[in-house]
Parts: C-alpha cells; sequence; structure tokens
C-alpha cells in the first residue's frame, strides 16, 4: 500500500470524526433536565419522600438519554472522566456527604436539598465539559482506544 | 497498544468512513450515518452488509429506524488498521522523497 493512500483514508477519517464531533452537541434541556431530576432527588431525600424521588431520578435519567438518542439519531458514548470531571464529582460527592452528616447527625433540616442545588450544578458543568471533552478527542484524533 | 494490521474489508473507502463514524459512537441510526458519510441509502445498505458479514457491525431494528454498532471485534480491526494506516503514512514521512538518509544516491 502507498503512503499517500495511507495518508489521504487517515484524512479521510479524520473528517468523518470532525462531522461527527459537530454533532454531538447534547440540547440545553438535557443537562438542565438530569439536573432538575437530581435536584428533585436530593429535596426528596431530605424532605422524606426518596420513595418517589430517587426512582424518579433514574427514571428522568433513562427518559433523557432515549429522547437524545431520538433527536440527534445518535447513542453517545460513556460520558469522559477528564480530570475536571472527575474533580467536580468528588466535590459532588463530599457535599453530599457533609450534607447528610449535617442533616442526620446535626440535625440541619434541608441540608441535603441545599446541596442538591449545587450537586444539579455541578451536573451541569461536568456534563457540559464532558461533551466538550469529547467532541476535542475526535477532532484531534486522540483517542484512547486507538480509534 | 493496538498491533497494525491491515484489514482488507475495512480499507475499502465507504466502509472505513463508516466504521470511523461508528467508532465515535456508541450507536447511529441509519439517516445519521448517510448523511455524515454523504452517500445513498443503498449505498450505505450495501456495505454495511459487508461489515455484518464479516462480524464488524451489528444493526438494530427500533420501531422504524435502524441502529448501527460497531461490535467489539469491529473496533479491534479498526484499531488495527487505523495504526496500520499511521505506521505507513509515518513511515513515508521518515524517510521522505529521496530515502531514509536524505541523499538522492550518487551524483554524476
Amino acid at each position: 500500500m502507498e503512503s499517500e493512500s495511507a495518508r489521504l483514508a487517515l484524512e479521510g477519517v479524520a473528517e468523518v470524526r470532525a462531522r461527527v464531533a459537530d454533532r454531538l452537541v447534547s440540547p440545553w434541556w438535557y443537562h438542565y433536565g438530569l439536573a432538575a431530576a437530581i435536584l428533585l432527588a436530593y429535596v426528596s431525600i431530605s424532605f422524606r419522600f426518596a420513595s418517589y424521588g430517587v426512582p424518579f431520578l433514574a427514571v428522568a435519567a433513562a427518559g433523557l438519554m432515549m429522547a437524545l438518542k431520538r433527536v440527534t439519531g445518535i447513542a453517545p458514548r460513556a460520558p469522559r472522566a477528564t480530570p475536571a470531571v472527575v474533580a467536580w464529582s468528588l466535590v459532588a460527592m463530599a457535599l453530599t456527604a457533609g450534607a447528610m452528616a449535617l442533616e442526620w447527625g446535626g440535625g440541619v433540616k434541608g441540608a441535603v436539598a441545599v446541596a442538591g442545588v449545587a450537586v444539579a450544578a455541578i451536573a451541569v458543568v461536568a456534563g457540559r465539559r464532558s461533551d466538550r471533552a469529547l467532541r476535542g478527542e475526535l477532532r484531534d484524533g486522540h483517542d484512547p482506544a486507538g480509534l | 497498544m493496538t498491533q497494525p494490521a491491515f484489514d482488507e474489508t475495512i480499507h475499502a473507502p465507504i466502509r472505513l468512513r463508516i466504521c470511523a463514524m461508528l467508532a465515535a459512537v456508541e450507536s447511529a441510526e441509519f439517516s445519521v450515518v448517510r448523511d455524515s458519510i454523504g452517500i445513498s441509502d443503498s449505498v450505505l445498505s450495501k456495505h454495511a452488509k459487508v461489515l455484518q458479514t464479516a462480524g464488524y457491525l451489528d444493526l438494530a431494528k427500533a420501531r422504524r429506524t435502524t441502529w448501527l454498532s460497531l461490535t467489539a471485534s469491529g473496533r479491534a480491526a479498526l484499531a488495527g488498521h487505523l495504526a496500520e494506516l499511521r505506521r505507513i503514512a509515518a513511515l513515508a514521512e521518515l524517510t521522505g522523497p529521496t530515502g531514509p538518509t536524505g541523499l538522492t544516491g550518487p551524483e554524476g
């Protein structure tokens, strides 16, 4: 095989990947919808109706993913765990643990609900960063799997 | 590290583009693949069938839509093929048009 045809084939691959990257833009409602479901789950834990709020989060997450697939025609790969996304996730976990300790250990009513606001905001930021990382990977050709 | 391995099935330009597109996602709807690559329904169907027969592609029907995804062996074959293309392209850059030493040979 000639080097020129190898180079042309790789250029074709890069072009297709760039087109996919352009399509991998989550609609505005996806991250905000997920954030709203997370907030509702935290509020439900705080105000003792978790048996409705937590299952609702699972159903909402699955429903949002189905809607995303239907609207874009693409089922995206798993979110990219970039250092920033991991850091935001650790902050969210620490906030949740702290709020639970405050509410159930210290008797501070509504602490988990307040933490839910922060975690919901983190979900939007981390979700957008993850999308951006995935698009960047596709455009730069830096795929961890060698694809 | 993926071992370079030329794959005759994937190398056909349209099939390489189909695989490259599907490698970037979990799965994609038939019309999205068709539009992204810029080919007709029949051409995509023909090449998808070849890839499916090779065990590189899964076709899943959902209501009135068809979803395409690469199988694990399809991803592995594509990774090997891309590694081989990169190896060939890198080799050419290394040696350049005048050979590995940059010399054009004896003059005169």
